[in-house]
């Protein structure tokens, strides 16, 4: 038995200097209002300073005390100076009750509060001892610099803790921690979202997140980011801090903390800035539950590859046709799920990395045989190995735009840190970033990857990087972009029923690859005269086969959207507000709406009304009256 | 050669199933072969008013076997007249050493010991009813007499069909068999000839096809056809060709075109196919066509293809 225990007892010490071994990515400092004898825990920002629990003597108050186990109250401190802070007091006499207080959260205007404790604050029940007395969540608002209206959370049950809130930064949706039956176990990590201003019904996050021990603690960050205290997962011991990330519906696996932050410790109770740069976590390596600060050490990264832009569009054909004469046959290409292309050279868009077979047969035009049926192409594709940022390579300036690290594909690199430079510096944000760049111009953004130790004891990194151009509005880009076509047709305006003259437009961003502009300009082309024609009640029929190309582009190319940019002179405004491009930009979102056509792929918007800067012109003895602006781009 | 002859009789052996020798041969969807008269003009479509074919009999047969030719004489409904008919055309066989190796047996155009081999019948006919749409066997030979050619795995004879006199265009086939009244086919054997001359069917859906063997020197092939009429299009087929376009002769010319031959297409059979006119019916069209290898050498056209028709395969690139 002894044998075994040493046996246990190595591994472990091994596996913990496995997990000692990741870099240190922040530098970690005890704050000096966290006392020695003292618990403080569960900081969170506020005005400032910094609003934590503990249970530090407060002389204004009176308290139970059982002499061992004292009670939990709510305290707020503020900076002196650029270093020093001045002595924590208690935040407001009245959320303070004679039972345990907190932790606490905030909205972001600071006047609604959201904190933990005791359900029943009765003096009959000051016996602490008294488990039965459980954990609950009240709200309160600030009015006049006083919390009142305190109210208990809808979902409270005095069987069951509810504790540990935290409101998202937009104040829609509350994350807290309980036991209540249903769960993983332990306590688990629930959320409830705002909806007509009352909380819907608990959501448990799942078994992703949630184990058979205990989750809790939970901080909701800035984009989408959820950090949370466990002891089910596998860290360093005791309770470490995780965070995951809500993607498409789907919580990501929880990726640990950082070594610096993470000990064999306890843990927990994190806040943070907006970047995950500095922030404030609570742990018991001293023993007692005290507060440490955290901030990024800086990290660099030498040789940032350029992207390479996986290409999964491709041109078929038979390379022995190529050599001779043009024949009367036709090539029909099969290339599954319904979709058949004709000619001797045919383009076609795979939907990603897989196995497709394509399908060959040719016609004999003049017999009507099939002089080759049905030959097996079988077409293995692989993304590049290599980091890689999804995103748009082109914004607006100060509006935000979101950056996806998970799409990395590298064999054998397994990520342990995804570090971001938006041009000051690598700092680590997760695998899903959002920035806001304030002017117009042209960035480089890189992704810094740190991997796990190899067997040499090695830790990898790659880094790459991305060029983003940011234009000040769409109209601006539409009018640099590359674009094509010199289409006339004829609009009539629907208010005034004047006919107008409008010029079509096609325009592709730059992160669309060559092959794929030629695609989808041959497509187009399909339609013959590119044409779009509004009446009173909507688009003439004369416009849809056109439209309908494009549907057909934008269903067979997941990866493109498209933005509808429509430019003409406002003769009067429709119900006060509306200009006649507006009008037509939503006549054709609709129509694509029709067609099945997420919306969130196709986004129109007439600039006739709001920036008229386009210039009527002559061309062939017609007065232009206007532009319709079709952007592709990746969606 | 050792290895060509052995490729030959590889192939060879995989057609036996086609037990059908007659000349034409049905998949070729020809209706007859033709000959004119020996005064005949040759814008009616006989570039010489000789037909040269070679019949291969396997070693393995042993017993007789006859030659049989259908509708010999030039008369009576299926043959053409230019006013009455008298044309007369000899039917010859030949066997022995040289009938078939000496190069003018092979020539495309019959002139020097293009009779090469020693004579074993001959017999010339006319306008007479009694071989009207019948049946008129030559033999029995021995197969043994027939010149022996290692690649080809047997014994070869030759049958020339030669325009004697008159202008009248002769119509016939050939069948060989084993028996003197019936067409029962000798197994493994096929006919083949240096140049094709040929009656095509009136029936404007009709296509017709031969097929000349292309072996491992050839590099390129000349594609030659004489007095097509302009009757539609003629083109090529073979596991590197999917319908080539050939140029088309018009009346009483010849043209010539030539392909790259690609490794894909040495020791195989390539398809030359007819296809008539769509929009005006041409009828009772005659048309002759040879192939040539880069030296000039004529590429036989065996009635059965060696090793099967070509089926085009396409090279599906991705760019």
């Amino acid at each position: 038995m002894r044998k075994y225990f040493y046996i246990l007892l190595i591994i472990t010490l091994f596996s913990k200097a496995e997990l000692y071994s990741q870099s240190q990515q922040f530098i970690v400092k005890l704050v000096p209002f966290s006392s020695r004898t003292y618990d403080e825990f569960s900081p969170v920002f506020y005005k400032g300073g910094i609003v934590f629990c503990s249970n530090q003597n407060d002389n204004s108050l009176v308290s139970y005390n059982d002499g061992q186990n004292r009670l939990f109250k709510i305290f707020y401190v503020t900076k002196k100076d650029s270093t020093g802070w001045k002595y924590p007091k208690i935040l407001a006499k009245e959320i303070t009750t004679d039972f345990n207080d907190g932790p606490v959260t905030f909205n972001d205007s600071g006047n609604i509060i959201y904190y933990s404790r005791n359900n029943s604050i009765e003096n009959s029940m000051r016996n602490i001892s008294d488990t039965s007395n459980k954990l609950g969540i009240f709200s309160a608002e600030l009015i006049n610099g006083i919390w009142t209206n305190i109210k208990p959370f809808t979902y409270n049950n005095p069987l069951y803790s509810f504790c540990t809130p935290a409101l998202t930064p937009d104040g829609e949706r509350i994350y807290f921690s309980s036991d209540m039956p249903g769960g993983s176990g332990g306590m688990d990590l629930y959320y409830c979202d705002k909806h007509n201003n009352d909380w819907d019904q608990p959501v448990n996050l799942g078994p992703i997140i949630n184990t058979q021990k205990n989750e809790s603690f939970p901080f909701a960050g800035m984009y989408g980011k959820l950090f949370f205290a466990s002891d089910g997962h596998k860290g360093f011991g005791g309770k470490d801090l995780f965070y995951t990330q809500e993607i498409n519906g789907e919580w990501i696996v929880p990726v640990l903390l950082d070594s610096a932050i993470n000990s064999p410790a306890d843990d927990f109770g994190i806040v943070t800035d907006s970047t995950f740069e500095n922030g404030y976590f609570s742990s018991n390596r001293r023993k007692t539950d005290d507060i440490f600060s955290f901030s990024a050490a800086p990290v660099e990264f030498t040789n940032c590859d350029t992207i390479k832009e996986n290409n999964y569009c491709f041109t078929f054909y038979d390379e022995q046709h190529e050599t001779i004469d043009t024949i009367p046959v036709t090539y029909q290409w099969d290339f599954g799920e319904g979709i058949i292309r004709i000619g001797k050279e045919v383009q076609h868009c795979f939907s990603g990395p897989g196995e497709y077979s394509v399908r060959l047969s040719i016609i004999d035009d003049l017999t009507g045989d099939t002089i080759a049926k049905q030959v097996l192409y079988h077409v293995e594709l692989e993304n590049i190995d290599e980091a890689y940022i999804n995103s748009y390579n082109v914004g607006l300036a100060d509006k935000p735009i979101s950056f996806n690290g998970l799409t990395t594909s590298l064999k054998g690199f397994s990520v342990t840190d995804y570090l971001w430079n938006f041009g000051d510096g690598f700092k680590p944000g997760g695998p899903l970033m959002s920035n806001r760049f304030k002017k117009e111009g042209e960035y480089t953004v890189q992704l810094g990857l740190i991997g796990e130790k190899d067997s040499l004891g090695i830790i990898p990194r790659k880094c790459v990087m991305k060029k983003i151009r940011i234009y000040n509005n769409w109209q601006e880009f539409a009018l640099k972009g590359t674009g094509e076509g010199d289409e006339i047709t004829l609009g009539t305006d629907s208010v005034t029923e004047q006919k107008k003259t409008m010029h079509i437009s096609i325009c592709y961003m730059d992160d669309l690859s060559e092959r794929q502009k030629v695609k989808i300009g041959g497509a187009l082309e399909e339609s013959g005269k590119k044409s779009v024609i509004f009446h009173r009640y909507g688009l003439d029929p004369a416009s849809l086969p056109f439209l309908d190309n494009v549907v057909s582009v934008l269903k067979q190319n997941p990866d493109i959207r498209l933005e509808l940019v429509l430019h003409t002179i406002e003769n009067e405004m429709l119900a006060g507000k509306m200009g006649i491009s507006e009008i037509w930009a939503q006549e054709l979102a609709f129509y694509f709406k029709n067609k099945g056509i997420d919306k969130d792929l196709v986004r129109s918007k007439g600039f006739g009304l709001s920036k008229p800067v386009f210039k009527p012109y002559i061309k062939d003895n017609k007065t232009i009256d206007g532009i319709v602006e079709f952007i592709f781009m990746k969606n | 050669m050792k290895k060509y002859a052995l490729i030959i009789l590889f192939l060879l052996k995989a057609v036996t199933p086609l037990l059908s020798q007659s000349a034409p041969a049905v998949d070729e969807n020809i209706p007859y072969l033709m000959t004119f008269g020996g005064n005949a003009v040759t814008s009616w479509g006989d570039d010489d008013f000789c037909q040269i074919f070679f019949c291969a009999i396997p070693s393995s047969q042993t017993d007789p076997v006859y030659i049989r030719v259908y509708d010999p004489d030039t008369g009576g409904d299926l043959d053409e007249a230019k006013g009455e008919f008298n044309t007369i055309v000899n039917f010859s066989i030949y066997a022995g050493t040289g009938c078939w190796s000496d190069t003018a047996a092979q020539s495309i155009h019959p002139s020097g010991n293009f009779k090469s081999g020693y004579l074993l019948s001959s017999k010339s006919f006319g306008a007479d009813m009694k071989y009207d749409k019948k049946w008129y066997s030559f033999g029995p030979f021995n197969p043994s007499e027939g010149e022996f050619v290692e690649k080809l795995g047997g014994r070869v004879f030759k049958i020339i069909a030669q325009g004697i006199s008159g202008d009248d265009g002769n119509v016939y086939k050939y069948f060989l068999s084993t028996s003197p009244v019936e067409n029962i086919p000798v197994e493994g054997g096929n006919f083949f000839t240096y140049k094709y001359h040929f009656r095509l069917s009136d029936d404007q859906k009709s296509v017709c096809q031969i097929y000349p063997f292309v072996d491992d020197l050839t590099i390129s092939i000349e594609v030659s056809n004489f007095d097509w009429d302009n009757d539609g299009v003629i083109r090529i087929f073979s596991v590197a060709k999917n319908g080539i376009l050939c140029d088309v002769s018009g009346e009483d010319n010849w043209v010539y075109r030539k392909f790259p031959i690609v490794a894909e297409e040495k020791n195989s059979t390539i398809e030359i196919q007819f296809v008539k006119n769509q929009t005006l019916l041409v009828r009772n069209n005659n048309v002759v066509v040879a192939v040539r290898n880069q030296y000039g050498e004529a590429l036989p056209f065996y009635v059965i293809p060696i090793g099967g028709v070509p089926v085009y395969s396409p090279k599906i690139r991705m760019k």
